[in-house]
Formats: structure tokens, C-alpha cells, sequence
């Protein structure tokens, strides 16, 4: 797999990316799957806020060089990761290795081209993939997620030990993320429901 | 994303799960359709909605005030200058977690009317004073706009000794009027200023409402562009027809709306 260096200042001989509404529509669209792109490659939420933000006003800024003849959300997944690259040498970290990197844009990639398909998101299937699970895979998403618990909190409201907790919580994401593999590769006339 | 307080790590261990922990996450937080508007609004002020310097420069009207109503006498034209862009609108997002934001836009245009005109031209040979008229458009963000009804715009009218361009804004000074639809202010100067900020402020003011009757003196002034009412602080008095107070501390804020009036006490120092 091989990761595509598409950095902010490629594509210098297209049109312009939209400017006003356009634009806005653009951000809307986007944001949250690069939310999602930028969480992953930061682990921490703010982190990731602010540079999804400041990659946007990159692309604002530099939307007389974008070719829209090229694909825009993976123009914006090149600006998020240098932003990340940037914070990284800020804070002096070390992350990600090329490989990973290049495996986890591939997966978000094929997301956003998924969600251009079908016109659901990335959001839509996790629900129906949340949905398959185990109960007790589910039960132990349900409090860590989206209940809020922290990792001991949801082993003493499950009753069970923080092990088991650890243990379910990684069979539940990789469940999960084959589960969002196989609804890439449904037909788009698929009933999710 | 969860904190830890045990040595034990329940986050995502492989690439593989780290995206998906990334979208439980922002599942999470916003649900399957919510945008994350606060950010949306915070990428759009900062781009399509930030002015450029350049706009604060088309105030045409000089420094030099006598000389530029004259000019606008002559012109009597509707000039508009400046667009400040804000947004408020209240997102429920799941599991009952609520984030507010601000939509404010404010629009200034300063029109010369005929009638305008010929008190600024016979000002400009007189007394000097100008007069603008100004709109205030209170608006609702995309989530706010279902429930709160729409757009509230307002009409301002400042009349002053001086007045023009100054640092990202407006300011006017010497016997400053605004005439709002329920208040009229009395100060000794008045700015209106850049978006993120309080849009208008003034100083040494003297407010008055009509109806319910209410004259108020204080130091400082603002515009709250959210619930529409005035801010007050640095208060020495406030007269209404069912008496006066005169007791404030130099901490208190007097907030008047249309249909009355609230002092917020300041924080107690221990």
C-alpha cells in the first residue's frame, strides 16, 4: 500500500476551489470525516479540532492553486496530515511510521469514496455495525463511548474486570472495523436498515 | 479517548482500531448526522466570512468630518461599509450533551438620505454634527432557525460631533445620540467594532427608555447582540417611575431589555 504525497501545493493548473457558500458547503461536507482522519492520527480531540480548522483555512487560502479537477477530500487528508506532521515536531513525538499512516488514509479514503457512492456516511454504517455486535461487545462500547465511563468505570458498571473490559473493547473495534469493510463493498442499492 | 486512571490502557492497541475508535468518538460526541458547528463556524470566520483589512478602508468619510459630509451631501448616497459576521444557534447533540454557539451579523450601512443631506451640508457650515443610519440585523444560525424565528433587525441612528474610521472599526465622539427602536443613548463617545468583539460600546452614557419609563446613568455601555439588551456598568443611577435607585457597586451591571430592566451583582471577593 502506498501512500499518496499529495501535500498543499500540488495541483497548480485547475480551477479554483469555490469561494463563499461554495466553500462553506465544502466545510460542512468534510469536516467530520476529517475530524474522524485527524482523531485517529492525533488521539486527542482538541488536537484534532484545531487542525482540521487550521488545515480548512490552508485550503481557503490556497484555493486559486487547487486543480478541482482532483479529488478534494483527499487534498484535504494531504493538508490534515502535514498539520499533523507539523504538530509532531512541535511537540516531539514520534507516531505513526509511513506504513501505518498510509494503511489508515486508505481506510478513510475509501470512506469518503464510499459515502460519494452511496451518499450515507462513514456514521451511518458504524450504526448498523454497532448493531451486529455482541451484546456484550456492545454493552462495553455503549459505556466507554458513548456513556462517557472510563475504562475502570465501565468494568465496575459491566462487573467484570478492567481486563475483560480491555479485551472486549479491541474484539469490539476490529469487529467493527471489518463490519465497516464489508458495507465498503456492498452494491449502493443496499438496504442498511 | 477516555481517561485513564489506571495503568491499564483501554484505548485502540493496532492502526486497525484506531480509526474506528476515532469514529466511536465522533459518533459520540455528535451523532450520525450532526456537524460539528462551533468548528464549522470557527473554519468560516476565518475564512469566506473574514474581512478583508482592506474593507475597513472604504470608509470614505475622512477623519476629516466637515469635509466629508460635505462631500456626502453631495453624493446622498447609500454607502455600505461594513459586514460583521457572527453565528449563534444552539446544537442538542446526542445524549442530552448541548453546546451553544453565537450567530451575530451585523450590516452598516450609512445612508444619506435627501433630508440627511441637507442637515449635513447645512451642518457642515454650522454646527458640524453628522448623522448615520445604521442597521443591526440580529440573525439565526442554521440550528437556531426553526425555533427562534428568524432574523431580528434593528435600525441605529447616531448622530455626533465627529465621527469616521478608526482601527478595525467606528468611532464617534462629542455628543454622541443613538436612537435605537427602544432606547436612546446619550454618551460621550461610541465605537462600533470588528466581529468577535462587543459590536457597540460607548461611554459616559445616559440611556433612556419611553415605555416602561427608565433613565439610566452609568460609565461604560455595551450591546448584547444575543438577547438584544443593553449592558451597563460603572452605574450611578437608574430613575423609573416607580422611583430611583442610586446604591450600585462599581461591580454591578444593569442589563435593560425592552420590557425592563436586571442589576447582576459582581462576584463576591472573600
Amino acid at each position: 500500500m502506498q501512500l499518496l504525497n499529495i501535500d498543499e501545493d500540488r495541483g497548480k493548473c485547475g480551477r479554483p476551489v469555490p469561494e463563499g457558500e461554495d466553500f462553506a458547503a465544502l466545510v460542512r461536507a468534510h469536516h467530520r470525516d476529517l475530524l474522524v482522519y485527524a482523531v485517529a492520527l492525533t488521539r486527542d480531540a482538541a488536537t484534532a479540532r484545531d487542525i482540521v480548522q487550521e488545515a480548512f483555512i490552508v485550503a481557503y487560502q490556497k484555493r486559486e492553486i487547487f486543480d478541482v479537477t482532483r479529488d478534494f477530500a483527499t487534498w484535504m487528508r494531504g493538508i490534515v496530515r502535514n498539520k499533523w506532521r507539523e504538530w509532531l515536531r512541535k511537540n516531539r513525538r514520534y507516531d505513526l511510521g509511513d506504513h501505518e499512516l498510509a494503511r489508515m488514509d486508505a481506510d478513510i479514503a475509501a470512506w469518503q469514496s464510499s459515502r460519494a457512492l452511496r451518499e450515507h456516511s462513514l456514521f451511518d454504517a458504524l450504526e448498523v455495525c454497532l448493531g451486529r455486535l455482541p451484546a456484550t461487545l456492545r454493552e462495553a462500547v455503549e459505556a466507554y463511548y458513548y456513556e462517557g465511563r472510563t475504562g475502570d468505570e465501565t468494568a465496575e458498571h459491566l462487573h467484570v474486570a478492567p481486563a475483560a473490559v480491555r479485551k472486549r473493547l479491541q474484539r469490539a473495534r476490529l469487529l467493527l472495523k471489518q463490519c465497516l469493510e464489508s458495507k465498503q463493498s456492498e452494491p449502493p442499492s443496499s438496504d442498511d436498515a | 479517548m477516555n481517561s485513564e486512571p489506571t495503568s491499564i490502557s483501554f484505548g485502540p492497541e493496532s492502526v486497525d482500531e484506531r480509526l474506528v475508535d476515532a469514529a466511536l468518538s465522533e459518533h459520540a460526541r455528535l451523532g450520525r448526522h450532526g456537524g460539528d458547528e462551533e468548528l464549522v463556524l470557527r473554519i468560516l470566520q476565518e475564512t469566506v466570512h473574514r474581512r478583508p483589512a482592506a474593507d475597513y478602508a472604504v470608509a470614505r468619510f475622512s477623519r476629516n468630518w466637515r469635509s466629508a459630509a460635505a462631500a456626502w451631501g453631495a453624493a446622498a448616497a447609500v454607502v455600505a461599509l461594513a459586514f460583521f459576521a457572527l453565528s449563534s444557534f444552539r446544537v442538542e447533540a446526542p445524549g442530552g450533551r448541548r453546546s451553544d454557539e453565537v450567530s451575530f451579523v451585523v450590516r452598516t450601512d450609512f445612508t444619506a438620505s435627501p433630508a440627511k443631506s441637507e442637515s449635513v451640508r447645512a451642518s457642515s457650515a454650522g454646527t458640524g454634527r453628522i448623522a448615520h443610519r445604521i442597521d443591526f440585523e440580529l440573525a439565526a444560525g442554521p440550528a437556531m432557525g426553526k425555533s427562534a424565528g428568524g432574523v431580528h433587525s434593528e435600525t441605529l441612528r447616531i448622530t455626533a460631533d465627529r465621527g469616521g474610521a478608526s482601527g478595525e472599526g467606528y468611532a464617534y465622539e462629542g455628543h454622541v445620540l443613538v436612537e435605537l427602536e427602544a432606547f436612546r443613548i446619550e454618551a460621550a463617545s461610541v465605537r462600533l467594532t470588528a466581529p468577535g468583539e462587543e459590536p457597540l460600546l460607548a461611554s459616559r452614557v445616559r440611556v433612556t427608555r419611553s415605555e416602561p419609563a427608565c433613565v439610566a446613568e452609568a460609565d461604560h455601555l455595551s450591546f448584547d447582540p444575543v438577547s438584544g439588551s443593553l449592558v451597563l456598568t460603572g452605574v450611578s443611577r437608574v430613575k423609573t417611575d416607580k422611583g430611583l435607585l442610586a446604591h450600585f457597586e462599581p461591580s454591578d451591571r444593569l442589563v435593560l431589555s425592552g420590557g425592563g430592566f436586571s442589576v447582576e451583582s459582581g462576584a463576591v471577593e472573600r
